[in-house]
């Protein structure tokens, strides 16, 4: 016995349930599934896992105080560095919400020049996910493939928002800059492109035996569970519900477009793996159709708030789908400089809950296969 | 039936394999897409869209000076409070033009009708005396170029940045804006 | 539709508006009736997606954001608690994805849930006894400060005595009618000086 406590305080309170020849392991919070710094306590009987604790916080920057005390324009940047894959969802999620309290109305051409740069977002994100998921699973190439078309939608999106990762491109009453025509043509021809490139995607990988493997049968997060953690997203959709905030509470212009939300009644890893890939083409076609529609006019509202602008008395709430889920702002202004309250729903935070009953029981090799296929962001989760 | 169906399952996920190994082939006979800095950089025309820090912006009669009009409103708006615009003084209240100052009676109504003229005012020098940016906070969000009521702001295009210490990353972007406006005139007198 | 309609015991219900403020029903219950609607809701297929807390000068507000899979609208159940005794029973066996939405507000709003199985901290430091986002006590407002229907007094319970809610609307209705006779203040030298220079 050394006189030092063993463990943390996390181990400490995470005690063996006294069966005998358990272990009790630290996977992370530097463990390479976890992508960035996420660390579960297992405890194992042999190779399988008898329960399991996420211990969050280590990112963690108090995004919500931090909303307290600045003003409602200064909070901007804040918003495209929760979830650094998606940003410019949460971006959205924030101005739809102060719009919402403050009844600022958005020009058309603002809405259709979210819808499109929010989409393409929505497929970058979806891309790295892709060549992650099958990092943690052991393939190396396919992440290169997906960055490769990944920086394209890079650089294209560096061209109205003028940054490459955490966007801070959306204002109240609209968005910091217009789409280019160069912008546009340079979009119209990548979609094209980037559609040819999905069949390669299956052939490479969906196809593959080993993928399947590893995925199918793996991680089953029904409905009822979905229901019970609050778990949403491609994760809900892959039990076979569909729940898409974009078409059961249609904000901007997404009632104009035509697109399907693919569902996959296995709730499965793999179910939720093939939503994924579905939605990138899904996303494209919401792109093709916001390119051929959009309208003239302006960028920014007139009567967009100036700098020292406070937000009327009132809470507003205002949801919008990102690449992991539901996002949700609650906002509660007392007509003050600061708002008053400012409350994050991150869907990560939600999905990973559900971790703890997903993984129990199954071998710790699934658990990655599991964590992978929730499409975590550790940064959204700690906010 | 087992050892068909299994032997069905072995060839098909074989054939995956070959299929997911010739694409590995194909593209390894492709040209590479990534640059080799430094021996090669990306092109400049995928740097113009490139919002780097914040610089100040000639105006159109003197390059070395901006339109700025020090009204601070950037640099309240910083959300990371990284700007740092220091005004000129106001000008000194000269004595000796205070004596010219016309008497009291003037002032209650009784003026002569040959008025002399004013003290000639020193006007009040608005352009910045410096501006500081300290770029280790910034959070490139765009605003302080946004509000700005005269356009004095815009984003640079510098990329190729990086120093060991966090105070090679305090700019006096006065300095840098007279730098930029003499290269150009160097130019031009090419 | 079958899942709005919900009967569970509460204080009252208001009427929010999904498209003007996101909410589509506000209910408020007291903190002993939070497990009755959460089960209720957990019945009627709807599910939960986050909890915050209000700081006040009243005490400590707390929202209960629900949502539905398949049909539109968001309930909000809330609960006001005592800054003194901020005790609310935990829904983490209902709902439980609950579980960590209770630990961060316990942590961050001070607010403590008996009955969830994992009372520790989540996101902060486990040596931290501030709550963050507790407000000073010059920088809390009345909840009057916020929403309008603070004078529907059968929403709060009762330890805010009656006649403080009536106190504060009679204020308020002084302050309106202060307001509004300053702001027809200034039409009246206007008239005087119109009457002027008809006479002229
Ligand atoms: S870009 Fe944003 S953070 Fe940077 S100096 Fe301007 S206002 Fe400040
Ligand atoms: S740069 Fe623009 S915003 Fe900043 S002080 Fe000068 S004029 Fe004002």
């Amino acid at each position: 016995m050394s006189v030092f406590p063993k463990g943390d305080f996390y181990t400490r309170h995470f005690q063996p349930s006294g069966k005998e020849e358990t272990l009790v392991v630290n996977m992370g919070p530097q463990h390479p599934s976890t992508h960035g710094v996420l660390r579960i306590i297992v405890e194992l009987d042999g190779e399988y896992i008898l329960r399991c604790e996420p211990v969050l916080g280590y990112v963690h920057r108090m995004h919500e105080k931090m909303g307290e005390n600045r003003s409602w324009v200064q909070y901007w940047p804040n918003t495209g560095r929760v979830d650094y894959l998606h940003a410019l969802a949460w971006n959205w999620a924030y101005a739809g919400a102060v719009e919402k309290l403050a009844g600022i109305e958005v020009p058309e051409r603002a809405e259709y020049i979210r819808v499109i740069t929010c989409e393409l977002n929505r497929v970058s994100s979806h891309l790295l996910w892709w060549g992650a998921y099958l990092l943690d699973l052991g393939a190396f190439t396919p992440i290169m493939y997906a960055f490769d078309d990944r920086e394209e939608i890079m650089d294209m999106l560096q061209m109205p928002t003028g940054s490459r990762l955490t966007y801070c491109y959306y204002r109240f009453g609209g968005v910091s800059a217009d789409l280019s025509d160069e912008f546009l043509k340079r979009l119209s021809r990548f979609i094209p492109y980037l559609r040819s490139r999905l069949p390669m995607y299956r052939d490479l990988v969906t196809e593959n035996v080993i993928l399947r493997k590893r995925v199918e049968d793996v991680g089953h997060i029904d409905e009822d569970m979905c229901r019970r953690y609050g778990c949403t997203g491609p994760v809900v959709r892959g039990a076979g519900v569909a729940y898409d905030v974009r078409k059961a509470e249609p904000y901007s212009v997404y009632d104009r477009f035509d697109f399907r939300i693919p569902t996959y009644p296995e709730a499965d890893a793999f179910a939720r793996y093939m939503v994924r890939m579905d939605e990138i083409e899904e996303s494209l076609k919401i792109i093709e159709q916001a390119i051929a529609t959009i309208p003239d006019g302006p960028y920014l509202s007139k009567s967009a708030p100036k700098p020292k602008w406070s937000a009327p008395k009132g809470e507003a709430c205002f949801a919008v789908e990102g690449a992991r889920g539901k996002i949700t702002y609650y906002v509660a202004s007392d007509g003050g400089r600061t708002p008053y309250r400012v409350k994050l729903r991150s869907p990560s935070y939600c999905n990973l809950s559900c971790f703890a009953e997903a993984a129990k029981g199954v071998i710790l090799a699934d658990a990655v296969s599991i964590l992978g296929s929730l499409d975590l962001v550790i940064p959204e989760i700690d906010r | 039936m087992g050892v068909i169906k299994e032997f069905a399952e072995a060839l098909k996920g074989l054939k995956s394999l070959i299929v997911g190994l010739g694409i590995t082939g194909k593209e390894f006979a492709k040209p590479g897409v990534t640059v080799h800095y430094p021996r090669k950089v990306v092109a400049d025309k995928d740097l113009v869209t490139y919002r780097g820090h914040i610089e100040l912006v000639g105006s159109k009669n003197d390059p070395a000076m901006p339109p700025c009009i020090t009204c601070l409103m950037c640099q309240s708006v910083c959300p990371s409070g990284c700007i740092k615009i220091i005004k000129h003084p106001p000008p000194k209240k000269d004595p000796a033009a205070d004596k010219n100052a016309p008497p009291e009676a003037y002032a209650s109504g009784l003026e002569p009708k040959t008025k002399a003229a004013p003290p000639a005012k020193e006007k009040p020098v608005k352009t910045p005396k410096g501006f500081i940016l300290d770029y280790n906070y910034c959070s490139l969000c765009g605003l302080c170029v946004q509000s700005c009521p005269v356009d004095s702001l815009r984003f640079s295009t510098e990329f190729y940045i990086a120093d060991p210490s966090k105070k090679a990353f305090v700019y006096d972007l006065m300095a840098r804006l007279k730098a930029q406006a003499g290269t150009a005139t160097a130019k031009e007198k090419e | 539709m079958s899942g709005r309609n919900l009967s569970f015991p509460k204080l009252c219900a208001l009427g929010g508006d999904m498209g003007q403020m996101g909410i589509a029903e506000i209910h408020h219950v007291r903190p002993s009736q939070v497990r009755g609607a959460a089960s209720l809701l957990l019945d009627r297929g709807w599910f939960i997606e986050t909890i915050a807390c209000l700081d006040l000068r009243e005490g400590i507000l707390v929202n209960y954001f629900y949502a539905h899979f398949t049909e539109p609208g968001r309930i909000v159940v809330r609960t006001l608690v005592q800054r003194e005794e901020p005790e609310v029973p935990s829904i983490a066996d209902i709902f439980q994805g609950a579980e960590w939405h209770e630990r961060e507000a316990a942590e961050m709003s001070g607010v403590r849930f008996p009955g969830n199985p994992n009372p520790l901290p989540l996101l902060l430091s486990e040596d931290e006894e501030s709550h963050p986002l507790q407000k000073a006590f010059e920088d809390r407002k009345p909840i009057s400060n916020i929403v309008d229907e603070f004078i529907k007094a059968e929403c709060w319970p009762a330890f805010i005595s009656r006649e403080e809610i009536e106190a504060e609307a009679e204020k308020r209705a002084e302050e309106a009618a202060a307001a509004k006779a300053a702001a027809d203040a200034p039409a009246a030298p206007k008239a005087a000086k119109a009457a002027k220079e008809a006479e002229a």
